[in-house]
């Protein structure tokens, strides 16, 4: 059993979720999306990452990117970790992938923004 | 330098009304950084841009697109200038590498954004070491300059910017110890809540503050303790905690030192200038928009105000502003403030009235009354204190009653 | 016969307090040792001694729980300097002194264990009043050289290039002044006549000008001042300045006149050789001197242990203070303090005070502590001065507060000041116990102690070429804008606004970092130009200022520090903790 705050809409129903042979059970949902939002949550949470990356010969230390998709939740940390590691060189546009596809999720990771050099 | 329209602030509401103003009017953007983008630059977040754009944007990706079209459009920039103060007359004087240069602006829209609360104003008791910080101070440092606050970290408040640095500094590897909020809510979006807290599994003390610093060249712990229903620590729930950063995001100020110079009329509930429905102040060609007039949540929002500031300055530049008169628009039942706070029956078919409400209420019935009549009303399934509720209303109908204007809300 | 005296004296107060103690008095100095059951008593014990006519000083090592034993740090022997004059202690006092001596032809070097002059005690936490003498005890030493400190206190500021001026202040006598248990018609008269006439009768006697006004006139002058205001007395000469500019200044000067200056460099001992002082040894090596010049403020009585000359033991006494925005500077014309009887001794009771830089004060509270590194602010404090200032001004909005800090007052049990030659070591001159008035009294200090080393043998020739006049480096926003604009175009960095609360710029940054006595830490950048000082409290500025510091001194970002060893402002490097390093 989970408990849940599901995060479709500012209602914020706080949901109970049951996995039972199988078969998943959701309760406290005032809509269908929260069903499925607690599906997701429970079967395969995935999330959005943003992060910095150092950037060399850039106007700033850092370089804020994103990944392009959602990815597993548990990556998270991990991503982070291969991500601390990388260094990019100016200058950087929006949207430059700065690693692609991300531990085989499918997701790269891009600039969010321009960089020009110092 | 002579222009029709400068603009002091190069962050979210300066860029929009920039762009705006540029269709009909020749613009000036004077920005104190060294680059345009204000906040959204270090903030690296996804919740941008869901309605403007329809798509869920970090911050410098909107800043990105707005930085875009103000170059397209030719806008005027000036980086690393500071306005020292406007005259009376509407001529700025600002400070900048390349000297101190005077501006001498038909209108002037203050896009000035919003200064964070200090530990200072909530009077925390303690010691002044190294490693206390307000989050927006820490999210620039961790997001732009590259330097880790501290480990272990205490945050204080929990208003979106506390949650956002919840999850920031969690994934850069420091343990926040948890987060402490001294009302019976947490201050910031549920979304927040459950993808920046939940998420780590950091707990979040509600009803809880910091009622001391200790350490003394570098912070080494705080004391917490629970509060009653007057907000004041309860004896015996003190309990110390080992931390070497102490992060606060205890509220947001409106930024209005060089409005207050220039003899701009305030709102002391906003903290922001008092706007018309065309965002103009007191003062005649003198504009408004973004956290300066009230702090937002929403960027998007952010970006209406600022546009139809921009639109309205560059009208008034090219002398077609147009006024029938002047009505009040009062906060009412439930609502803490509204902006705009004045009508002045401008050539806008609808005014967007934005507000905050004073507390939690669900099937809330929102109301815009013009004198005794109610001229426009819609049903939210829930209201909030940190969600900016938005209700629009005709101008026309407003004007043809020519009664005080009120908002309120009430529970169904 | 005077030894004989006291002896008793003090000993009938220890069994007062039952002490489990012996006195010893020796040419003025008692000597108490034993132990005693709190560290309130021995604070009570050390002041009722330090008020027995003749005492010159109280040593009091009485023991009690939770006393803490001091450590003895290690030195360097090697010898690296030789001098005439040692000054240990670059607070205002010190700095004042190596001015002063700056005129003779000497080598003088000042030792000043923090990282900076006017870094490591109270000079930083002052409230930047130039006193007139008026507050202070009658007959004190520390009357008589605030009364001529404060006379001497314009020329030299002007010398130095930093703020002076003569804001006034009043002394407001209430309805609330009286806490004696009186006829209320008998207060008003004692307000209205009695007090003002002793005031006065007071401040012609030390050649202070000052005037009654009745309770109108004080209304019409200060319109927001307490409606429960009988009358006040105003001193028009009283003064403010900024207390790290003219520390910073004073020892610019110096070293400018050829005073060397040691920052970091902490003294561990002195040695004495046939019965005068031979070398101090620091943590940088040893310095041989013919004269040590004690200014070690709070830690003057460890200082005066190691050379064997010890003739009081310091009680630090806290005092709190809050700074309010600028925005509240226009709810008063002139500084102002509620005048309150019985009044506590030695102390003037703090106030509602201006300073030169447009902000208003609350404070400082008076407390003794056992604890000389304890700057913390308590909630208590802070209440304790809302309660207490209040009812000065209750129109005042108390919201609006910015900064609060504490400062300690290395007061001695006599409660004077203590300047003169050591009894029992030649060469060894005190310069201890220097509470309020000290910033005040400074140039009145530093001129009495040239005086002493004359008189202790010293050969003092005055230098033909000695230079009194320091400039300050530019500061725009206080420049008029055809200066502001000529300067800016010769220097970009003076334009560019780093500090916009307080409208500091990176040019004046910059100037500060590579001045005489180079500004290294966020703190040291903060005395010497207000960066950091606004409402915003640096919450936008500090990333700025850290990165311009670290830019300078050619230093990583992640090394500055805000003042002092163990004061880093970052743990480390973004990054640094996942890949499991960890920099501090």
């Amino acid at each position: 059993m989970k408990e849940m705050i599901c995060i479709q809409c500012p209602v914020g129903c706080k949901l109970v979720v049951v996995e039972k042979g199988g078969e998943i059970h959701v309760e406290g949902n005032k809509c269908k999306r929260g069903k499925e939002y607690a599906i997701n949550e429970l079967r395969n949470p995935t999330r959005i990452l943003t992060t910095t990356v150092f950037i060399e010969g850039g106007k700033h230390e850092m370089l804020p990117v994103k990944s392009d998709r959602e990815i597993p939740k548990d990556l998270l940390h991990d991503a982070m970790k291969e991500l601390a590691g990388v260094r990019v060189k100016a200058p950087v546009r929006c949207g430059d992938i700065i690693l692609k596809n991300i531990f085989n999720t499918g997701a790269n990771i891009v600039a969010t923004r321009d960089m020009g050099e110092k | 330098m002579k222009v029709d329209v400068a603009v002091i602030g190069g962050g979210p509401a300066g860029l929009a009304a920039a762009a705006e103003a540029s269709k009909e009017a020749s613009v000036v953007i004077i920005e104190r950084n060294e680059e345009l983008g204000g906040i959204l630059q270090q903030c690296i977040h996804p919740g941008f841009g869901n309605f403007i754009f329809g798509e869920m944007l970090t911050g410098p990706e909107y800043a990105t697109r707005f930085i875009e079209k103000v170059r397209e459009r030719g806008v005027d920039i000036m980086l690393e200038t500071t306005v020292l103060e406007i005259g009376g007359d509407k001529k700025i004087i600002a400070s900048g590498r390349d000297g101190i240069v005077e501006i001498e602006a038909k209108a002037i829209i203050l896009a000035t954004g919003c200064r964070e609360r200090t530990r200072q104003q909530i009077l925390i008791p303690g010691t002044r070491p190294a490693g206390i910080y307000t989050a927006g101070c820490a999210q620039r440092l961790i997001n732009i300059d590259g330097v880790m606050p501290g480990k272990k970290i205490v945050i204080l408040g929990s208003g979106d910017v506390g949650l956002i640095m919840a999850r920031r500094f969690t994934l850069e590897g420091a343990e926040v110890e948890g987060v402490y909020e001294i009302m019976p809510k947490p201050g910031g979006l549920m979304r927040n809540v459950v993808q920046c807290l939940h998420d780590f599994d950091i707990p979040l003390h509600l009803r809880h503050t910091i009622i001391d610093i200790k350490g003394k060249r570098r912070v080494e712990g705080v004391v917490v303790a629970k509060v009653d229903e007057n907000l004041k620590p309860i004896r015996g729930t003190e309990r110390y905690v080992e931390c070497d950063c102490v992060v606060l995001a205890v509220g947001l100020i409106p930024e209005n030192e060089i409005a207050k110079k220039a003899g701009v009329e305030m709102d002391e509930i906003t903290g922001g200038a008092i706007v018309d429905e065309g965002m103009e102040t007191s003062v005649d060609g003198i504009f408004a928009c973004g956290n300066a007039v009230h702090v937002h949540d929403l960027v998007d929002d952010v970006t209406i105000e600022a546009e139809l500031a921009g639109k309205m300055a560059a009208k008034y530049v090219n002398g077609m502003e147009e006024r029938k008169g002047l009505l009040k628009v009062k906060a009412g039942k439930n609502v803490r403030y509204v902006v705009p706070q004045m009508l002045r029956g401008k050539d806008i078919e609808t005014i967007r009235f934005s507000f905050r409400v004073r507390k939690e209420m669900e099937n809330a019935r929102v109301v815009v009354k013009a004198g005794e009549e109610i001229i426009a009303e819609k049903k939210e399934r829930i209201v909030r204190p940190p969600e900016m509720v938005k209700i629009s209303a005709e101008a026309k109908k407003i004007w043809e009653i020519r009664k005080e204007v009120m908002v309120e809300v009430e529970e169904v | 016969m005077r030894d004989v005296r006291i002896k008793r004296k003090v000993e009938k107060i220890l069994r007062k307090y039952g002490a489990k103690a012996n006195v010893t008095v020796e040419d003025g100095i008692v000597f108490i040792k034993g132990s005693i059951a709190s560290w309130q008593e021995y604070v009570e014990i050390g002041k009722e001694t330090g008020k027995i006519k003749g005492v010159e000083g109280v040593v009091n090592d009485l023991e009690y729980p939770g006393k803490e034993k001091k450590r003895k740090k290690r030195g360097k022997e090697r010898v690296i300097e030789k001098a005439d004059v040692v000054i240990i202690g670059g607070g205002v006092v010190g700095c004042a002194i190596a001015r002063e001596l700056s005129k003779y032809k000497l080598n003088v070097i000042l030792v000043e264990k923090s990282d900076d002059v006017g870094g490591g005690g109270a000079t930083k936490a002052n409230n930047a009043l130039v006193h007139t003498g008026i507050g202070e005890k009658m007959g004190t030493l520390k009357q008589r050289l605030c009364v001529e400190g404060h006379k001497m206190f314009r020329k030299i500021a002007e010398e130095l290039d930093v703020p002076y001026e003569e804001r006034g202040m009043w002394i407001v006598i209430s309805e609330d002044s009286i806490a004696y248990r009186l006829p209320r018609i008998l207060k008003k008269f004692l307000a209205s006549y009695i007090i003002p006439f002793i005031i006065l009768r007071r401040a012609k006697k030390l050649g202070i000008e000052m005037y009654k006004v009745g309770r109108e006139e004080l209304l019409k002058r200060e319109p927001y001042v307490t409606e429960k205001a009988i009358t006040a007395v105003f001193s028009p000469s009283y003064a403010m300045t900024c207390p790290f500019r003219y520390t910073i200044a004073l020892a610019e000067n110096a070293m400018e006149n050829g005073v060397k200056i040691m920052l970091n460099t902490e003294v561990v001992d002195i040695t004495v050789e046939n019965g005068k002082v031979g070398k101090v040894i620091t943590t940088k090596g040893a310095i041989e001197t013919k004269f040590v010049i004690n200014a070690a403020g709070l830690y003057a009585d460890e200082i005066a242990s190691l050379a064997g000359a010890r003739e009081y033991t310091i009680h630090p006494k806290k005092g709190a203070t809050l700074i309010f925005d600028k925005e509240t500077r226009k709810f008063l014309n002139h500084s102002m303090t509620l005048l309150r009887l019985p009044r506590i001794e030695h102390y003037k009771g703090g106030g509602i005070m201006l300073t030169v830089d447009g902000n208003v004060q609350w404070g400082p509270t008076i407390d003794e502590i056992e604890d000389k590194e304890d700057t913390s602010v308590t909630a208590e404090e802070i209440e304790r001065i809302f309660r207490t200032y209040e009812p000065l001004m209750p129109k005042f909005p108390k919201r609006a507060v910015i900064a609060y800090f504490s400062g300690i007052r290395a007061a001695s049990f006599t409660e004077d000041f203590i300047i003169r030659a050591a009894k029992g070591v030649r060469g060894f001159i005190h310069v201890a116990g220097i509470q309020s008035p000290g910033l005040a009294a400074s140039p009145a200090i530093a001129k009495m102690v040239a005086s002493i080393l004359q008189q202790e043998g010293l050969k003092m020739e005055l230098k033909k070429d000695f230079n009194p006049i320091r400039k300050s480096p530019p500061i725009p926003r206080e420049m008029n804008m055809a200066e502001r604009k000529k300067l800016v175009e010769r220097d970009g960095r003076y334009g560019r606004i780093v500090c916009r609360c307080e409208e500091v710029t990176e040019g004046e940054i910059v100037d500060a970092i590579h001045s005489k006595i180079p500004a290294c830490s966020i703190d040291a950048i903060k005395r010497r130009t207000r960066a950091g000082m606004g409402r915003c409290q640096g919450s936008f500025c500090l990333p700025h200022v850290a990165k311009i510091l670290a830019r300078e001194l050619n230093m990583p970002l992640e090394k500055v520090k805000k003042g002092g060893d163990g004061s880093e402002l970052f743990i480390g490097k973004a990054k640094c903790l996942l890949e499991g390093k960890n920099e501090s």
